[in-house]
């Protein structure tokens, strides 16, 4: 018996599978979106107490050749020219938000000079709350150097 | 003439969609974050008024251009510290450990250090006042 031609399923990849999946990844992605504001390149001290900073926490960095860059956390950071221009910016942030925090990326080779001036400024404009970032210091990081 | 009615695909054309869903899963992995931002955190004095504890009244560890410690003048090692100033902190709990960088020392010898001390409460010496010293003098406070 011969078999009518239309009986026969035309061969087809099902995408419409995998658009939803892929679509359900795309809604994650969106929904817990953020990059990183700040692209300076720093080697971060390391410790072993580590809290999660708050989101759209400001941010100032210090890379090893002590250039300053400042981001309100929500837009990307842009490098600022000295201590004035710091407390300015900071100043602007904490009288719109009083509680806001600053999170410092510093690089652990910057000497604690420039880091004091950054902590007066940050005081002198009013900020509360600092982060010292940090990387995750493993135990056996820490053994090695002790 | 007769013309040919040509048959209406039913399908929706989810190719170029896909293509495109694709192309945007790339960027968004390209560019998401996924860890977030971690560190020790440090409150900053609300007031203007300068703390100076008493040399009796605290601990003083320094730090050196070379990131060496030295705690009452006397050099120490970093696993020492907390042994050392067990005795000190078991007669008066509220002693404050205060931290003296040299202006040229590295922020991350300053930043171990603090760590280390704040983590003391697990090594079973709980270190309940921890203070950096500034140009200004001594700046910051934590409980």
């Amino acid at each position: 018996m011969r078999r009518s031609s239309a009986s026969i399923p035309r061969p087809a990849i099902p995408t419409a599978a995998i658009a939803n999946l892929v679509f359900l990844t795309i809604v994650f992605y969106v929904w817990t979106f953020h990059t990183d504001v700040d692209k300076a390149t720093v080697s971060l001290p390391r410790t072993e107490l580590r809290v999660e900073v708050p989101a759209r926490t400001a941010i100032v960095s210090i890379t090893e050749n002590g250039q300053l860059r400042v981001s309100d956390g929500e837009s990307a950071s842009i490098p600022v020219s000295g201590p004035e221009d710091l407390l300015t910016f900071a100043s602007g942030i904490v009288a719109n938000e009083p509680d806001k925090a600053f999170a410092l990326k510093a690089d652990a080779a910057v000497p604690y000079r420039t880091v004091d001036r950054v902590f007066d400024v940050l005081r002198q404009a009013r900020v509360r709350a600092v982060y010292l970032l940090s990387e995750a210091e493993l135990a056996s990081d820490g053994a090695r150097a002790r | 003439m007769k013309l040919r009615r040509r048959a209406l695909d039913h399908e929706i054309p989810l190719v170029p969609m896909a293509n495109l869903t694709l192309l945007l899963l790339g960027f968004l992995l390209l560019n998401h974050t996924f860890a977030a931002m971690r560190g020790v955190d440090l409150g900053l004095p609300a007031s203007e008024r300068v703390l100076v504890p008493g040399r009796d009244a605290a601990v003083w560890i320094s730090i050196a251009p070379t990131g060496a410690l030295a705690l009452d003048g006397s050099a120490i090692d970093a696993r020492r510290v907390l042994e050392t100033i067990a005795p000190k902190l078991a007669a008066a709990p509220e002693t404050v450990v205060v931290v003296h960088p040299d202006p040229e020392a590295p922020y991350g010898a300053i930043v171990s250090l603090y760590d280390l001390l704040r983590r003391g409460a697990e090594s079973g010496v709980p270190v309940r006042h921890v203070a950096i010293s500034t140009g200004r003098a001594i700046d910051q406070f934590w409980d």
